[in-house]
């Protein structure tokens, strides 16, 4: 074991908490029984690694191993950072046939030619999905494993999840992606969020959607009336209404964890005069930013307890319908100056 | 001599820089000789200062040394090993980890770490610096000067003798005591050698008597020298050694804490080797297993402690993991148990040196919850820490801010106090400004020490406190809650003057948990001694010691004790009694309105408190003015049920207000309450007001003073009120009763319970000039009056008889004083006219059977009366057919005539058989009736004639 | 029918309608259970609402309208506010009625309570301060609306609502004094 092995071990230890080390060791299958008992989980952390790394060195695992550490680590709490969404288009016709063992091949093989220093680690969960951890270096240097890049993809889908890419490698990511997965192109979907299950559902909509109806269902269940026969609610109607609403713009039960929405607007200033504001080339620029533990059921409640009126905004509901969470707004036109509309 | 050449740089003081400069570097360079090297490693005993090594062979005196064990001279060829790396790592023993507490003027010392001065060749290149000569000193000079010396030891006996029968020549005294030349020399060497010994070998204070010794040697060997007169070179030896002498006692003496610097780096120094050298892997596996042995013997707590003590200056705390660890359990112990005493110096120490930034100074703060008290000394060493004046200003806020919180805790404050005028200069002068939290506190010390608060307050300040520190008083209160066994049995102890099961309060809870109820020295009773009021146990006590009692540190202690108070009642020191309103006004303020939720506990203790509070007020028999204000406050946001009794009950003991805001601040929010409460809150109400009015009656009885017009109050009452003003006063309280009740009355459907209520307070209405002494009458409104005399229940009938007959032996004896000239009051015509209108009203109803007639009180249409269909309606009210009175008609109908089936209550009236009947109503207990009848028939004149009587 | 207007309808016998009108909707279901469970010898039927104006249903007549105001949202104000434009002004006559909770903390912006309280002067209507976390709050302050709702629902004898009103109403201390005080 070399030092940066060990440096990488080391930080792969620190994030994992104390109480699931054991656990992820143990699926780990590169320490024996013995060894796993004899790791005493009651130390503190810095004493335990330094246990661990003398039993990983009398083992002599390497990087590889190491990284496959991680990756289990990885895809068993995939909510360690931010996950942004790319979608393949225009299939060819091996699209749809693909399967996993080509494509890493054909991954490895393309991202090796495009960069020489580079480790790929692949990993196939039980949902079917592929795992894939890049470590990249450049022509000059070795792969650097503290800040790897994290790619799922799901085959036979055209999405593809990816977290802690830089600017640098995102062509090279690309490319290799739409190559190996047989595809004609790439783009960004503009959704992002910590939850990678919620981000797949919300896309792949997997979640309890409601449809409008004509007789809407009697939605006892989820108002109960008071108990009293002297007691009336007035806006019983009107509550019924919001949450048949807001349950269509966003949907039923546990819904998809997103944690920000981001509305981007850029405008012109708009006067019948020659003012100095509306001579002005660049619009005006504006970031509205939602932000919650789960942004979806704060809007959900929002809407269902009256605080936004009752039909749901398009802004809005787009989140769901449109599986992003990033718009930008502009004029129509510099033509089409009095009928202002969002272009989303 | 390999390293010579570092010894020779007079710019490299410490020898530890260089060797570490030197491992780091090169670590498998071990320096295998040179006296230096094997110095330091070998002469650091394994746990003091120690330093001194031979006295022997190198003092000035040069005679043959035979312990060769201590002959270590500085160009001894004796080549020593390196020291075993082991050795190195050796960890300190326990004893040396002393916290490490050098106040920031020692910095001088610790460039100068012992060992330095315990060198031999320390002393060599301590020497040159001393001789100012250093930067010229060449290694040729040196060479040449040890060949002298060498040179000097050769020429062994035959020299020292010389030399001591010179010293004996020069002082014949010494020939006069017997001393001879040959007992000197053995004097002088026993000494020396023996006292070496013991520099060496013993620690602790005979090591320092014995340097003190030689020392004394060294002194008498030079003096010696100078009598002869040596050259300087004879003699500069034990010149040099004298002064490290000095400096080694010097040293011994400051370094009872001594600075633990070498120690952590010698630390560092492992670390970097540890790093840095390749080690094989079971040895590192046993380094940890040391360690991890290590830390599992100790406390957490006390490694962190240990960590905070000894921590870097500079340390960087971003992702320092070993950090959060010991200030995770820090915050742990904090929050769910408190911080020992013993723990408070250190972290403040450590937070206040800003050693790891201001971010960790204002974390540390923060959790910095005592268990049971701050130690004095902590909060000194925080306060010299302000005048560093490297901390910024937030910082400071805070840590003053902190003090405030734990003022209560600290276990002694005598020390304290003596630099009181520094930290006031400072809160007030320095760039601190004007801090908000503090401008109250200040306020308040100016009323005591208005030569130490040298600010000006704004005329107007809100009285009370606003809560500050709520989040250090919240963590600290429920550490307190958490450890009140211990409180609860604390709180017998100290006091012994009333036992109290439980505490009352947080805040005096609080206070009652120092284990010492401090008090603060009276400036006049510096001559006397003081008796602090905790030590009273009984009433003689307390009477016998009248003069020379302190009073407590808080003063919201005394609430509690029923000495104490009956102390203050006799105090004529107002400053008592302002202290105390200002405590009052805060806890009441604080607990009461800013009371975030109304949890049942919190309920609970804050009845308890008012109860107190209540029975204070009732033992001093007046109200304190902070209890008012916070009523007045606490009415508007009221919601009419929240701690009712109690704050019923504190409402009827607030003294007289002025007529000009008793309706702003008294009736309008009792108004709005009243009239939309339920029966008994008005009730309650009335019942307050009426003992209110009673209070303020039997106030003006006691302290009306002769001339009758001008009442000067007792000094507590920071009201002076006039008599107009009381009566102002007390006529707008019984109109304002009188209103109230009235439509209370109307709106409950004349409900008996409250017209008994409203009956008793114009008992109490009915006698003001006879009891009270109050010129002043006040008829009831129509509104209770006819009520009550039409009611269903006798007992109203029967009290407003009694209130009309007190009524009329008011009136008359205030138409008598009328004709008196010396004391000529008015009560008004209409007055009269009124109670007439009553008395009409009432005997035509019950005796004369002309209710509803004209000119008979009561007037009603005749088309009206027609439409009741009652025949004979002037008579339904009279005490026969009365409904409250029926029954006793109908008993007594039977009781005159048992045989008779039918009912003929009109034969009652007949005769002789209507007086029977009265005596017979007497006679169930209607004194009240009684009562008027007398008063108003005993003549057996006709009303007309009363009337007019009185007019 | 945007106003909501109180004497359009006939009375029923022995029966007042109150109305709970609150922004949040936190509070008005405990308000209504504790009213309901202490009436007994007049049937009571609370009514709760959101806001004003009402949907256009056929209701009886309400008596009394109580506004629910927390004073820590200033939303909970600001649509109090709104609410009363829709009420027609022989309402102020001594059938509206001012709920307040959290008055008694310090830490809540203090305008906020002023500001309520020269609402509540300028209509002629009372302002109760409530205790709304614990039930014995609860319980006193749907004891006093009930007392309210008896008035103005003309269930007690010989007392209008603009008889109890003109007593009860809220008053805003002018005395400059008092204000410094407060």
């Amino acid at each position: 074991m070399d030092d940066s092995t060990k440096q990488v071990l080391r930080q792969i230890i620190r994030r994992i908490p104390l109480n699931k080390l054991q656990n992820m060791l143990s699926k780990w299958e590169h320490l024996s029984k013995k060894q796993l008992r004899s790791l005493e989980f009651t130390q503190p952390k810095w004493l335990l690694c330094d246990n661990l790394l003398s039993i990983c060195e009398e083992n002599d695992l390497s990087m590889k191993h190491v990284t496959e550490l991680e990756i289990i680590y990885r895809i068993d709490h995939p909510a360690q950072g931010s996950w942004n969404v790319c979608q393949l288009i225009d299939p060819e016709e091996e699209a749809v046939t693909a399967d996993l063992l080509h494509f890493k091949q054909l991954f490895k093989a393309h991202l090796r030619g495009l960069i020489s220093h580079v480790s790929v680690k692949t990993k196939k969960h039980e949902d079917g999905a592929i795992w894939i951890r890049i470590a990249w270096g450049d022509n000059f240097t070795q792969p650097n494993h503290l800040k790897p890049t994290y790619v799922v993809h799901h085959l036979q889908t055209p999405y593809v999840f990816v977290s802690g890419l830089t600017m640098k490698h995102k062509p090279l990511l690309h490319q290799a992606l739409v190559l190996s997965a047989h595809y004609g192109g790439i783009k960004d979907v503009h959704l992002s969020g910590r939850c990678l299950t919620a981000l797949r559902d919300l896309l792949m909509r997997q979640y309890k959607q409601v449809f409008p109806v004509k007789h809407p269902r009697l939605l006892l269940e989820r108002s109960p009336l008071p108990s009293n026969p002297n007691i009336q609610m007035e806006h019983a109607k009107h509550a019924e209404n919001r949450l048949q609403m807001a349950a269509e713009a966003f949907g039923e039960g546990i819904l998809p964890k997103l944690e920000t929405a981001v509305y981007k607007l850029e405008t012109r200033f708009r006067e019948n005069g020659n003012g100095m504001l509306g001579r002005r080339e660049e619009p005006f620029r504006g970031v509205v930013k939602f932000a919650s533990s789960n942004l979806l059921e704060s809007l959900k409640y929002c809407v269902s307890s009256g605080m936004a009126s009752a039909p749901v905004t398009p802004l809005l509901s787009s989140i769901t319908q449109k599986g992003r969470n990033y718009f930008v707004i502009t004029d129509k036109g510099p033509g089409a100056s009095h009928t202002p509309g969002p272009n989303i | 001599m390999a390293n010579k050449d570092f010894l020779e740089d007079p710019f490299l003081h410490n020898y530890e820089d260089y060797l570490m400069s030197v491992w780091g570097r090169n670590p498998d360079r071990h320096p295998s000789k040179g006296p230096a090297w094997s110095c330091v490693r070998e002469t650091m005993g394994p746990g003091e200062s120690e330093g001194f090594l031979v006295p022997g062979s190198v003092g000035g005196l040069s005679y043959p040394s035979t312990e060769d064990q201590f002959s270590t001279r500085p160009c001894s060829p004796t080549p020593r090993l390196f020291p075993k790396r082991s050795h190195l790592r050796c960890p300190r023993p326990p004893e040396l980890s002393l916290l490490r507490r050098h106040p920031p003027e020692l910095s001088l010392l610790r460039r100068h770490p012992p060992e330095l001065a315990g060198q031999w060749s320390g002393a060599q290149a301590g020497r040159r610096r001393g001789s100012g000569s250093s930067s010229t000193a060449t290694a040729g000079r040196q060479q040449r000067q040890q060949r002298q010396e060498r040179q000097h030891i050769n020429s062994t006996a035959a020299l020292a003798k010389r030399a001591y029968k010179s010293y004996a020549k020069a002082l014949p005294g010494l020939k006069k005591l017997g001393i001879s030349s040959v007992l000197l020399r053995k004097i002088i060497g026993t000494l020396e050698v023996s006292c070496g010994v013991v520099l060496t070998l013993v620690p602790g204070r005979p090591k320092d008597v014995a340097n003190f010794l030689l020392l004394l040697v060294m002194l008498a060997v030079l003096f010696f020298h100078q009598l002869v007169g040596d050259p300087l070179k004879r003699y500069a030896h034990a010149l040099v050694f004298g002064i490290l002498l000095t400096c080694r006692l010097l040293i011994a003496r400051q370094s009872e804490e001594r600075p633990e610097r070498e120690e952590t780096r010698e630390q560092q120094v492992n670390a970097e080797e540890k790093n840095k050298v390749k080690v094989s892997y079971d040895r590192s596996l046993r380094v940890a297993e040391n360690e991890r042995k290590k830390s599992e013997a100790e406390d957490p707590f006390l490694l962190a402690l240990k960590y905070f003590s000894r921590v870097e200056d500079g340390t960087p705390w971003k992702g320092n993991d070993v950090l959060e660890r010991h200030v995770a359990v820090v915050e742990r112990l904090a929050l769910s148990q408190g911080l020992p005493p013993e723990a408070i110096p250190v972290l403040l120490d450590f937070a206040l040196s800003l050693r790891m930034g201001t971010t960790l100074c204002v974390r540390m703060l923060k959790i910095l919850i005592p268990a049971s008290v701050v130690p004095q000394d902590a909060v000194i060493q925080g306060v010299s820490w302000l005048c560093v004046g490297k901390m910024p200003i937030g910082t400071q806020v805070m840590f003053l801010r902190w003090l405030l919180t734990v003022f209560d805790l600290i276990d002694s404050k005598d020390q304290l106090r003596a630099i009181y005028g520094f930290i006031f200069s400072f809160v007030t002068e320095e760039s601190l400004g004007r801090q908000p939290f503090l401008m109250h506190l200040l306020a308040l010390y100016k009323v005591f020490s208005p030569e130490l608060v040298t600010l000006s307050f704004p005329s107007k300040m809100k009285s009370g406190f606003k809560n500050h520190n709520s989040t250090w008083k919240a963590a600290l209160s429920s550490v307190q809650r958490r450890n009140n066994v211990e409180v609860a049995s604390d709180l017998r102890l100290t006091f012994g003057v009333r036992e109290q099961p439980v505490s009352k309060k947080r805040k005096m809870n609080s206070h009652l948990t120092v284990p010492a109820v401090s008090s603060l020295p009276l400036r006049v009773s510096s001559s006397k001694k003081a008796l602090p009021l905790e030590q009273l146990r009984a009433f003689p006590q307390l009477l016998q010691n009248l003069d020379r009692i302190e009073l407590p540190a808080q003063m919201g202690s005394m609430l509690g004790s029923s000495l104490a108070l009956h102390y203050m009642d006799c105090l004529r020191d107002s400053s008592a009694f302002l202290r105390l309103n200002f405590w009052l006004g805060h806890a009441l303020h604080e607990e009461f309105l800013f009371c975030r939720e109304a949890s049942s506990q919190n309920m609970e203790e804050a009845a308890r408190f008012l109860n107190t509070l209540i029975s204070t007020q009732r033992l001093l028999q007046e109200g304190f003015s902070s209890t008012e204000v916070f009523l007045y406050r606490f009415l508007r946001v009221w919601d009419g049920s929240l701690l009712r009794p109690q704050i019923l009950a504190l409402l009827s003991d607030i003294s007289v207000v002025p007529s000009s805001r008793i309706k702003v601040l008294l009736f309008e929010p009792l108004m709005q309450l009243f009239f939309t409460s339920s029966l008994f809150f008005k009730c309650s109400v009335i019942e307050c007001l009426n003992s209110m009015l009673l209070k303020w009656l039997t106030w003006h009885s006691v302290y009306a003073l002769e001339d009758e017009l001008d009442i000067s109050v007792s000094s507590q009452t920071p009201v002076n009120m006039t008599l107009s003003g009381l009566m102002d006063s007390v006529v707008e309280l019984v109109q304002f009763v009188g209103r109230i009740s009235t439509i209370g009355l109307q709106l409950e459907g004349y409900h008996t319970l409250l017209l008994s209520f409203t009956l008793d307070f114009y008992e109490t209405v009915c006698d003001m000039y006879l009891k009270y002494d109050l010129p002043l009458v006040l008829m009831p409104p129509a509104g209770v009056f006819y009520p009550a005399l039409l009611s269903t229940s006798p007992v109203s009938v029967d009290r407003l008889c009694h209130i009309m007959h007190r009524y009329r032996t008011n009136l008359v004896s205030a138409k008598r004083q009328e004709k008196q000239p010396e004391k000529p009051f008015h009560i008004s015509r209409k007055t009269y006219r009124e109670f007439n209108q009553y008395v009409v009203s009432m005997v035509s109803c019950l005796w004369n059977s002309r209710a509803f007639l004209p000119g008979m009180g009561i007037e009603l249409g005749e088309d009206v009366l027609a439409r009741s269909k009652v025949s004979e309606y002037w008579s339904t009210f009279n005490l026969i057919h009365h409904p409250a009175f029926m029954s006793c008609a109908i008993d007594f109908h039977q009781k005159c005539w048992p045989e008779r089936k039918e009912l003929d209550l009109n034969s009652i009236k007949v005769g002789k058989r209507w007086d029977w009947y009265t005596e017979f109503l007497f006679s169930q207990g209607f004194h009240g009736i009684k009562e008027f009848v007398q008063s108003s028939f005993s003549r057996r004149s006709s009303i007309k004639e009363t009337g007019n009587d009185l007019q | 029918m945007s106003l909501l207007k109180p004497l359009n309808k006939l009375p029923e016998l022995n029966t007042a309608n109150v109305l709970l009108v609150e922004n949040e909707e936190l509070f008005q279901k405990k308000l209504a259970d504790a009213i309901v469970l202490l009436e007994n010898n007049v049937n009571v039927i609370v009514r709760l609402a959101r806001s004003l104006p009402l949907p256009l249903e056929s209701r009886p007549r309400i008596d009394l309208v109580v506004f629910i105001v927390h004073l820590n949202s200033e939303q909970s104000l600001l649509s109090a506010e709104a609410s009363l434009k829709h009420l027609d002004s022989s309402y102020f006559l001594g059938k509206v009625c001012f709920l307040v909770t959290g008055a008694r903390c310090g830490t809540l912006p203090y305008e906020r309570l002023t500001s309520l309280k020269k609402l509540a002067a300028t209509l002629n209507s009372p302002l109760l301060m409530t205790e709304d976390r614990t039930t014995e709050g609860v319980n006193t302050v749907a004891q006093r609306v009930l007392a309210v709702l008896r008035v103005a629902a003309g269930l007690v004898p010989m007392a209008t609502g603009l008889y109890l009103s003109s007593l009860t109403r809220c008053t805003v201390p002018t005395d400059p004094d008092w204000q410094n005080q407060d």
